[in-house]
């Protein structure tokens, strides 16, 4: 959002500069007119396009934006469910995650370039969207890698203190390794059953 | 070389869009949609590259330059 008074002005000055070369080009003829058409055509579109790409992914990590998808609207939902087991709401709920970035935050990749990969699948979610057909469960490309989990959650005290976590002295090489997944069965499986949104309970926020 | 008339109305044609291009990618910061993001990357660059290119265009084939 800091990025956008600059952003505008940016483009309030280019636009502008750009009006006055489409109705007077012979100013061009001279040195100044010159620098204003380099300035105008060139260098500060580069400039607006740099910080409205930045603008674009900031805005691309929020909540809102996850969810102005319609398919994606039952997941946003989902993190309000009136359930204590219930992974997301869990997360979302207890502020576990920023609950602005709350979908970026468990979906994104933690690892180089990671963010990089993220906007890719989200311009495969679109090309889905738009020009495929929405499948009616919608599933994750790959499994949900443990790595995203752990990013956070890895050498946490509440973490450490669940006994199933380190159960052997390979349950922890295991779940680094992704061999045993923090969503397997009996341990934390309930992931975003939006199917069910309409027939849950929602937890109603306190107002202040 | 190209006489100036014929490129005043180039360097009209590269601002133009430009134009087009800003106001793709400033439209594109207010609408709150998933193809907004496709509109500041795919059409709002396409059309200031445009602009450039017309504008460099125009440079090579000035004969006051």
């Amino acid at each position: 959002m800091e990025l956008m008074i600059p952003l505008v002005g940016l483009l309030v000055v280019a636009l502008g500069m750009l009006i006055y070369l489409a109705v007077r080009p012979s100013v061009t003829r001279a040195v100044g007119g010159k620098v204003l058409a380099f300035l105008g055509i060139f260098l500060l579109p580069a400039l607006s396009l740099a910080l409205g790409f930045e603008a674009h992914v900031e805005r691309a990590k929020t909540k809102e934006f996850c969810t102005s998808c319609h398919v994606m609207e039952p997941y946003g939902k989902s993190l309000m469910y009136e359930d204590t087991e219930y992974l997301p709401a869990v997360h979302y709920q207890n502020n576990l995650v920023d609950r602005e970035h709350a979908c970026f935050t468990c979906h994104t990749d933690y690892a180089l370039f990671g963010g990089v990969r993220a906007k890719l699948r989200g311009l495969r979610h679109l090309t889905v969207q738009y020009l495929g057909s929405i499948p009616d469960t919608v599933k994750l490309y790959t499994p949900f890698n443990n790595r995203e989990c752990l990013h956070c959650h890895s050498g946490a005290r509440r973490f450490l203190a669940e006994d199933a976590h380190t159960e052997t002295d390979t349950t922890m090489t295991s779940m680094e390794a992704n061999r045993l997944s923090c969503m397997a069965s009996g341990c934390h499986e309930a992931i975003h059953d939006a199917k069910q949104v309409d027939e849950q309970e929602m937890w109603k926020e306190p107002t202040r | 070389m190209t006489t100036g008339r014929a490129i005043e109305n180039r360097i009209r044609l590269a601002s133009v869009l430009g134009l087009i291009g800003l106001l793709a990618m400033a439209v594109s910061l207010w609408w709150k949609h998933p193809l907004s993001f496709v509109l500041f990357m795919a059409v709002g660059p396409t059309f200031v590259l445009l602009g450039l290119g017309v504008f460099l265009w125009s440079l090579v084939t000035r004969s006051d330059a």
